[in-house]
This record gives structure tokens, C-alpha cells and sequence, in this order.
């Protein structure tokens, strides 16, 4: 018991050093809010459903924080950090674990940021369901984190430095934030089938069931547990896989 | 009886990568004491890192094993990291937290309880005179402050020993002596065991109680420096001649003067690198070739120099004769009680009326022990690397496979 007890711990420290190191980084939540509210009025602007696009806009903010809080690993390796972890009687678990929280927390307050920002203007109506709706927006917030974060530990198993990160980018990021159905609906389209490996579909899709439920186009069909179901089940195999490959892996 | 708190047998590290193998480290065994400060001196790419990287269970070794404080560092690599710190060569701190927070994490890993970890912290930072330091952010440190808020960090958790990998590498002469005052004062004021790496002479001289040579990921000498330098047997006295005869014939007239180990000329600086290049492809003309004897010259290209090889002018070829021809003109005598016997042979060189132009008398530095032991200066290894080379060669290549 006081085994798990330190090992907690221990992964609480991590996290809150990863934390702190995204507070005292001003401008990368700036940067990553400013995008997403650019995005958002652009494509709100332009196909005229900004409530629709809000509810999409809310998991890609998560979707470019997390991955980029779960491969701070790389940014750890680069820096040399990461042997002062890999040195410690820590075991890799407890690392992965709490890299993962800290990396969780960072994704869902930039989620929480543009959800505070857009439902203060009205976008989800003001109507009495609002703030009930934000209050169970939040557990997803932070599935949608983990999975996103889950990923990203995933990659930073496979990335040596950050030269790589333009491929990433490219390869990755864009295709899963533009087939996601945040902005483009493909329902009804020969290319749907497609956008259903993605795990971000279904952190849209439960999203706007929370925020804009009773809304017709609200979902393309899959009740919200199914999502929910999927995230986590994407999440947990993410995780499980990074985990181990970072377990088997020599440190130096 | 000393107790031993590391016990190395038979460590070896191979890296493969299709055919290639190489071997970083060739089965070496070792036992250091406790409490010993031990050094692993040895040019870039020795294995010395390699070594310790395996010790502190952060590459696993391909044979052979190793105890710390009797912890079995394949078997029990975690209570091995419990009683052993590091500081290693490259910066291994976060730079975007401050000097406290690092110590912080770092004693929270460590296992350490709250009461516990502020009064270490505070006993660590005043040890390496950082206590006025402590909010800063690290990446506003300097790298000798950094490297102290590292060992600081490396002691945090009371380990039995202390890694030092290259600990002044890139310090100012005075910053690195500092780093030497503090490593001496933690080996005698906890009686810690401290194992370092260096490719610094001063450094092994300075600091170690014991040095272990390494080459080739091969042990090649281990004993205390003055043991080292015993080997060596007496003082070098350094005579320098007017020519290359003079030294000659005070060689012949002190060859069995007593208590003399070694005489070794020390030939003048070697030429130019093209000196081998252009002596050895062609033969200049009026040296008497025959350039159509050589390989498949064609005849038609008899008598004349080959095209790539402009013909060289006399005044070029003379310069380059006499240096060919220039002879040593200082030695080495590796003697016993060497300051004793200056007068006597001072004594020789003027009643043969051999002049000697200046002496020097020093006792054996470290860097003869190298040389004696790999036949060349480490300087010269420096920038090579050539293991180190392969090793990220290869490691590039697994991780990409």
C-alpha cells in the first residue's frame, strides 16, 4: 500500500511539473487558443453554423494540446530531463502515468478555456440547460485529453527530436483535426466510412450531443455511450502500447 | 579489511547492427572500496561512459555482472538506483523550473517525505553555495552552477555512490577547480564513494584515489597515481644538444651509468602531412626512378612525372631533404633519484666536452603513465571518437529499424 502510495506521488509531481511548465509557457496557450478561435469565426463565418463548429472547435483545441503535452517526453530526451527520470527507482508505469495526468489537465483547461470563451458568447444559446451542459462537458474534456495525450505518448515513443514534428503535423494532426466532422459534415458521403477510424469523429460527435442536444444535426447517429465507449477504448489502448514500449526500451 | 561497495566482473557492452559488432566494452572486471574516489581516465570513445551507464542500470550489459553495495544491478536494478547518485555529462536538469524544483522532484522520486526533503534540500544547496539561488529558473544558471545544482541533486537521496560522468567538461579552469574542492569535501565529509569519468590528467591527478586507464573498452591500467607513476621507476630528466651528434655521443657515454630505466629520443615535430604523400606515390626527377618500373606506367609516360604530380623545384626538395634528415636533438632519461645524479652527469657532458644546452628534471605526470601504456599522447585521440561514432552510428540505426 505505501508502495502505491509513493508511486502516486511520485506521477502527482510529474504532472504538476508539467503543469507549471504550461503556465509559466505564456505564449503556448495563447498561441493555441488564438487558432482555434481563428478557425472558429472563419469557418463559423463562412458555412453559417457557429454553434455546430463551436461544439467541433472545443476537441481540436484539446486535440493540438494534448498531442503536443504527450510528446514532451522528446522535448525531455532532447534536453537531457529525461535521463534524470529514467535514472530514478521509478518504474516506467508510474512515468507514463504521470506524464499522462499532467499532460490530461494541461489538454482539458485549454478545452475548458475555449468552452468558457464560447459559450459566454452565446454560441450555445443562453438557455437554462447552459451551464448543466457545461458541467458534463467537463468529464469529456478530459477523456478527449486523455486519449489525445494517450496518442501522443505513442508517437514520442517513435520520435527522436523535434524535426520531426512538421511531419507530424502534416501526416497526423491536420488529417485527423479536417476528417474529424468539426467543420466539414460527411455524413452521407462515400468518404464517411473513412472518418470513423478516426478517434476524434467520436470526441465531435459527443460533444455536440452534451452541448447541443435536441438539436437536429446535433450527431451522426451514434448514441453518446457509444462515443464515450470508443474514446475510452481508444485511449486505453493507446496508453497500454506506449507504456510498453517505453518499459522495453533502454534509457540512454 | 576494506569492504568493497562495487564489484565489477566481466562487464560487457556489444552494440550490433547487422554484421557490424562493436564492442564499447571488452570484459572488464574491477572492485573499488568504499569511500575511495575512483577514476576512469581514458580519451573520448574509451568506453567510460558506456561503463557507467551500465553500473548505474541504464543500459543493460550484453555479459558479465556488477554489484553495488551488494545489489545486483541486472537482478535489482532498483535498489541499485536507490543507493547511487549521478551527475552526468550533458545538462539533466529542467530548465524551465527552478533550482528548488528540481531538487524538489528529485527527492519526491527519491521517496523522500516532506520534513525530509526541505532540510536536504537546504543542506545540499548551502553544500554547493547555491542557497542564494534557489528561485532562480535553471536556465538563467551558469554552467558551473548548474553542474554544482547537479551534484547537489545527485546527493540528495544519501546515495552509498556518487557517478560523476565528465564532471568539468566545458568549465573555466577556476569553476572547475571549485567543482574539485566540492567533490572533495562530500568524499570526506560523508565518506561517500565517488566514481568519475575524465579525460582530463589534472583532473584524475587532482582528485582520484585510485585511476583506472581505459582504451578500447579495455582496462589497461589500475593502481593509485603515485603506483602509476612508479612504474615509470624515477625522475625524467629532459637534456636538450646543440645537433644530433652531441646527443648521440652523451648517449654513448652514460649507456651504463647506473640507476638509468629508459632513454627515449624525442624526435622534432614531424613535417607537413604531404611529406608521406608525394615521397611515396612519386619519385622526383633527378633522384635517379624509374618511373616506367613502377605499376602499369605506361612507356609512354617514361621519364616524365606523373600528370597529377607537378615536378617539384630543387629549392622545395632540398627543404624537404633536410627535414627528412633532421635528428633528434633533446632526450628523456627515466632515472632514479634523478635530482641526485644531475651533477654527475652534467660532470660527463663536460669532460667529453659534450655541450648541453638546456635541463629540465620533473617527476612522471600522468600523461607519460598514457603514453607509456597505449604508446600515444591522449591529446592526440581527442576529436576521434571513432567508437563513439559507430555507437551513435548504430543506435540511430536500431531505432529507426
Amino acid at each position: 500500500m505505501k508502495g502505491l502510495d509513493i508511486s502516486f506521488s511520485i506521477s502527482k509531481a510529474l504532472a504538476k511539473r508539467e503543469f507549471l511548465k504550461y503556465l509559466r509557457n505564456k505564449s503556448r496557450f495563447i498561441t493555441s487558443l488564438f487558432q482555434s478561435l481563428i478557425f472558429l469565426f472563419i469557418f463559423g463565418a463562412g458555412l453559417g453554423s457557429i454553434s455546430l463548429i463551436s461544439a467541433g472547435m472545443i476537441p481540436q483545441a484539446i486535440l493540438f494540446t494534448g498531442i503536443f503535452s504527450g510528446i514532451s517526453i522528446v522535448q525531455d530526451r532532447m534536453f537531457g530531463f529525461l535521463k534524470e527520470i529514467m535514472i530514478a527507482p521509478v518504474s516506467r508505469t508510474t512515468i507514463t502515468f504521470g506524464k499522462a495526468m499532467g499532460g490530461t489537465l494541461v489538454a482539458a483547461i485549454q478545452g475548458f478555456l475555449l468552452l468558457a470563451l464560447t459559450s459566454a458568447f452565446g454560441f450555445f444559446g443562453y438557455d437554462s440547460m447552459l451551464f448543466l451542459r457545461i458541467v458534463s462537458a467537463i468529464p469529456l474534456i478530459f477523456l478527449i485529453g486523455f486519449m489525445t495525450v494517450s496518442l501522443g505518448n505513442l508517437i514520442s515513443t517513435r520520435m527522436q527530436d523535434f524535426h520531426q514534428m512538421q511531419y507530424l503535423m502534416t501526416f497526423l494532426v491536420m488529417p485527423m483535426f479536417f476528417t474529424s466532422g468539426a467543420i466539414i459534415n460527411f455524413v452521407g458521403t462515400p468518404f464517411f466510412k473513412f472518418t470513423l477510424i478516426n478517434p476524434m469523429t467520436y470526441a465531435v460527435d459527443a460533444m455536440r450531443h452534451i452541448m447541443l442536444s435536441g438539436t437536429p444535426s446535433a450527431s451522426f447517429g451514434l448514441p453518446l455511450y457509444i462515443d464515450i465507449i470508443v474514446l475510452a477504448c481508444f485511449s486505453f489502448v493507446f496508453i497500454i502500447i506506449a507504456a510498453y514500449i517505453f518499459r522495453k526500451s533502454e534509457s540512454v | 579489511m576494506t569492504e568493497n561497495i562495487i564489484e565489477v566482473k566481466n562487464l560487457e557492452k556489444i552494440y550490433k547492427s547487422g554484421s557490424i559488432e562493436v564492442k564499447a566494452v571488452k570484459a572488464i572486471s574491477f572492485l573499488v572500496a568504499k569511500g575511495e574516489i575512483f577514476g576512469f581516465l581514458g580519451p573520448n570513445g574509451a568506453g567510460k561512459t558506456t561503463t557507467l551507464h551500465m553500473l548505474s542500470t541504464l543500459l543493460f550489459p550484453t555479459s558479465g555482472t556488477a554489484t553495488i553495495a551488494g545489489y545486483d544491478i541486472s537482478k535489482e536494478p532498483d535498489l541499485v538506483r536507490k543507493n547511487i547518485g549521478m551527475v552526468f555529462q550533458e545538462t539533466s536538469l529542467d530548465i524551465d523550473l527552478t533550482g528548488r524544483e528540481n531538487l524538489e522532484l528529485h527527492a519526491i522520486m527519491y521517496g523522500l517525505d516532506k520534513e525530509t526533503r526541505e532540510t536536504r534540500i537546504d543542506e545540499m544547496l548551502k553544500i554547493v553555495e547555491l542557497t542564494d539561488k534557489t528561485n532562480v529558473f535553471v536556465k538563467n544558471y551558469s554552467g558551473g552552477m548548474k553542474r554544482r545544482l547537479e551534484i547537489a541533486r545527485g546527493l540528495l537521496h544519501y546515495p552509498k555512490c556518487l557517478f560523476l560522468d565528465e564532471p568539468t567538461i566545458g568549465l573555466d579552469p577556476q569553476t572547475r577547480r571549485a567543482i574539485w574542492e566540492h567533490i572533495k569535501k562530500l568524499n570526506q565529509k560523508y565518506g561517500i564513494t565517488i566514481i568519475l569519468t575524465t579525460h582530463y590528467m589534472e583532473e584524475a591527478d587532482a582528485l582520484c584515489d585510485r585511476i583506472c586507464i581505459i582504451d578500447h573498452g579495455d582496462i589497461i591500467a589500475l593502481d593509485t597515481n603515485e603506483n602509476l607513476k612508479a612504474q615509470l621507476k624515477g625522475d625524467i630528466i629532459s637534456l636538450e644538444f646543440e645537433d644530433h651528434n652531441a646527443l648521440h655521443q652523451f648517449k654513448l657515454k652514460i649507456k651504463n651509468y647506473p640507476g638509468i630505466n629508459a632513454i627515449k629520443e624525442i624526435s622534432p615535430k614531424k613535417g607537413p602531412p604531404m611529406m608521406g604523400g608525394p615521397m611515396m606515390g612519386m619519385k622526383p626527377p633527378g633522384i635517379g626512378g624509374k618511373p616506367h618500373m613502377m605499376g602499369g606506367t605506361p612507356p609512354a609516360m617514361s621519364g616524365k612525372p606523373p600528370l597529377n604530380a607537378p615536378p617539384m623545384d630543387k629549392e622545395s626538395l632540398n627543404a624537404m631533404m633536410q627535414m627528412m634528415s633532421q635528428k633528434a636533438t633533446k632526450m628523456n632519461i627515466t632515472i632514479e633519484n634523478g635530482s641526485e645524479k644531475v651533477p654527475d652527469l652534467i660532470k660527463i657532458a663536460n669532460d667529453a666536452g659534450i655541450k648541453i644546452k638546456s635541463l629540465t628534471i620533473s617527476q612522471p605526470s600522468l600523461e607519460d603513465v598514457f603514453i607509456h601504456y597505449t604508446g600515444r599522447s591522449i591529446r592526440e585521440e581527442e576529436g576521434h571518437g571513432m567508437n563513439e561514432f559507430v555507437r551513435q552510428m548504430i543506435q540511430a540505426r536500431m531505432r529507426s529499424a
